[in-house]
């Protein structure tokens, strides 16, 4: 495989004001990458585009992007193809924890399921497609650690999670024949507004660093990664306990 | 709209006060906002003080919200949020020519600090406060408005929120006009002086001559006049062949202080030598001209883990030779340590009621902390007054609050505006409680 080289390459950020996607987005915008930041919050996006161009003098560019708006993506996606001309690479990093209020009801495990899982199925396969004409390009998706092992307090987003990583892995092994890089990445506690005042979290990571972790990987060999590292060994710990044993534990 | 927050212990730069928070860190624009029953902006949190802290209601951090917003290069003028540091908008701007126009002695600053402490820089004389630079801001104001201010347009909230240290609103965004420079590189002159009243002088000669200068005292009156400006283009930078490692770090909080008479003595001493045997200008990058203390990350651990506390206070010039000595000898009566004194020679006040800076001399100070100092600082206070000085707000954490009304005459009038901007006083720091704003 040629090494890659981003600069002036354009890559596309689903989900883009995510903490996670930011930290990316400024590891991305030192190789010289071209950007095109997609999300819901266009105020937002204006201003990550204006900060990216400016500190790294780098191409940018934004428009609205909603995961949960199935019908709309085919026209996003021609789109981001018309702005960008030709595409190297995607970055998912949307994703939707729930509202603890009715974390149980169906109305609002339909949200988690339709933002987390169908939005990426739906618009990812738009993007495989090209990449897989293409011959070339990459695809990285944020799943999470909580796909790993389903709990009580949110298991609709563990599910959605544990379905994504699902997915990327056939789509991985669609993809990897065709020269194109799939990267699950799996981050364990980040220092997100998703994370930010809740209690029981521990060895939070900065997301600057975790976005620097993941794009680094583009240059290096792994398809899953987990970040910070060492929650390959306690996501291991988690699926090594026996069902009988999990539901009594209490985290 | 309930944002969510964490329990924290925060506190200013020096670690004291330190009290149990409510900390709220919005992550897009719109999400800043504030919040009742009451609450604090805190950017860097960087102040030598308690004025980002608040016991009763929520402090939000505002460093996330730290974008570039435009640039243009060819008229040097800024636009950002708040949440931006000094350092990051130095990495940009300094390839393209431009140049903060003030700089304080922490590049860690955020902009809404630099312009809520109305800093100042070694170059007061000439560029006035970092305030006098700022094209415009935009304030969130006790009933959620976002205010355009500047000095010419809703000027009588812009300069209560210039020096109003957050109390007047949440500063969102900086327009801020840069300063043209020619080359990343200063040149460096230094003078040694044996006595106070040479220093006095040769500090108003070089503020006058020199873009930059300050003066470092040993604490038996001997100084460091050091004054330094831009290179220009085409002007030739011999650099040091002694390369300083990148930066050195002090692992952890020594558990006793290692800042002592004794040693304070040895670092002056060597420091004084240092200096009088140099006497050609030399050159040093911005970065090591402004930040010498960046080099050392975490120096304050030097302190132990009582930290210490600085003392900064300006003396009109025609008092400032009588103040400083009485000051000094004051402190030497009561034993206490001054371990760094820093002299600058600021110009004129600007129209901001609460800013620190006016005309004379200014004294920085550092001290390692104990409990008894707080009743010296007191009777220093009192010496200040005499001598028609001012403490300077982001540097303090015990001033009472008869004396400050006596140092800031102008307090009534920023006291207008801030119940016309905030009747239901919204905005409230520790600092504001202690001092009854």
């Amino acid at each position: 495989m040629n090494k890659l080289i981003l600069k002036k390459r354009s890559v596309v950020i689903l989900g883009a004001s995510s903490a996670i996607a930011k930290g990316c987005c400024k590891a991305l915008a030192e190789q010289g990458a071209t950007l095109y930041l997609a999300g819901r919050n266009l105020t937002e996006l204006e201003s990550l585009a204006n900060d990216l161009k400016i500190r790294y003098a780098i191409e940018t560019h934004y428009g609205f992007f909603d995961a949960e708006n199935f019908d709309s993506h085919p026209d996003f996606f021609n789109e981001v193809c018309k702005v960008l001309g030709e595409i190297e690479g995607v970055l998912l990093a949307f994703g939707y924890l729930g509202n603890s209020q009715n974390i149980f009801d169906f109305s609002e495990q339909k949200n988690i399921l339709n933002r987390n899982l169908i939005g990426s199925v739906s618009i990812l396969s738009l993007f495989a497609n090209y990449f897989e004409k293409a011959q070339r390009g990459f695809i990285i998706g944020i799943s999470s650690v909580a796909g790993e092992r389903g709990r009580s307090k949110n298991y609709a987003y563990d599910a959605a999670k544990s379905g994504l990583t699902t997915y990327f892995q056939g789509l991985n092994q669609r993809l990897s024949r065709k020269n194109v890089r799939v990267i699950t990445v799996k981050p364990g506690f980040v220092d997100t507004p998703m994370t930010f005042g809740k209690t029981g979290m521990f060895l939070v990571a900065d997301p600057e660093i975790v976005g620097r972790r993941i794009i680094k990987q583009l240059f290096l060999r792994k398809d899953v990664l987990y970040v910070p590292w060492f929650w390959r060994y306690i996501v291991l710990v988690m699926q090594c306990i026996p069902e009988f044993l999990f539901k009594k534990l209490s985290f | 709209l309930t944002q969510k927050q964490i329990k924290t212990k925060l506190s200013g730069f020096n670690n004291y006060p330190e009290f149990n928070c409510k900390l709220i860190r919005p992550e897009k624009y719109h999400d800043l906002v504030p919040v009742l029953p009451s609450c604090i902006a805190r950017g860097s949190g960087l102040s030598y003080s308690d004025a980002a802290i608040n016991e009763q209601g929520s402090v939000i951090s505002t460093t996330r919200l730290n974008r570039f917003l435009s640039f243009d290069c060819d008229q040097g003028i800024l636009v950002a949020e708040a949440g931006l540091t000094l350092r990051e908008i130095c990495e940009v701007v300094v390839p393209n020519g431009w140049f903060l126009p003030v700089i304080p002695g922490s590049s860690g600053v955020s902009l809404g600090g630099a312009i809520a402490a109305d800093v100042h820089g070694k170059n007061h004389v000439h560029a006035g406060s970092f305030s006098q630079h700022i094209a415009w801001i935009e304030l969130i104001t006790a009933c959620g408005d976002r205010l355009h201010c500047s000095s010419s347009e809703q000027s009588d909230i812009f300069w209560a929120t210039v020096g109003g240290m957050g109390l007047t609103g949440l500063i969102s965004i900086v327009s801020l006009a840069l300063k043209k420079i020619e080359s990343p590189f200063m040149r460096i002159s230094t003078t040694v002086t044996p006595d106070l009243g040479q220093t006095l002088a040769r500090l108003e000669d070089a503020s006058c001559e020199n873009t930059y200068s300050v003066a470092w005292l040993d604490g038996y009156a001997r100084g460091v006049v050091t004054t330094a400006s831009h290179v220009a283009g085409d002007e030739e930078v011999a650099l040091q062949k002694k390369q300083w490692p990148e930066a050195i770090s002090i692992p952890f909080k020594f558990p006793f202080n290692v800042i002592n008479s004794l040693s304070i003595y040895g670092f002056n001493y060597a420091y004084y030598a240092a200096q009088k045997s140099r006497s050609v200008p030399y050159y040093l990058s911005y970065q090591e001209y402004f930040f010498p203390l960046e080099k050392i990350k975490n120096w304050s651990f030097l302190y132990g883990k009582n930290g210490f506390i600085q003392y900064q206070c300006v003396f009109p010039s025609a008092h400032a030779l009588m103040g400083i000595q009485e000051l000094l000898e004051f402190f030497q009566r009561h034993g206490v340590i001054c371990a760094l004194i820093v002299l600058k020679k600021l110009g004129q006040s600007n129209q901001a009621s609460l800013s620190f800076a006016k005309e004379g001399i200014t004294i920085a100070i550092d001290i390692p902390f104990s409990k008894k100092i707080f009743d010296i600082l007191e009777s220093a206070d009192g010496l200040i007054l005499k001598y028609d000085g001012r403490v300077y707000l982001a540097k303090d954490v015990r001033l009472t609050q008869a004396n400050f009304f006596q140092m800031y005459p102008n307090y009534l009038l920023w006291k207008k505006i801030k119940y016309q901007v905030d009747p239901k006083n919204i905005f409230q720091s520790a600092l504001s409680t202690r001092l009854l704003l």
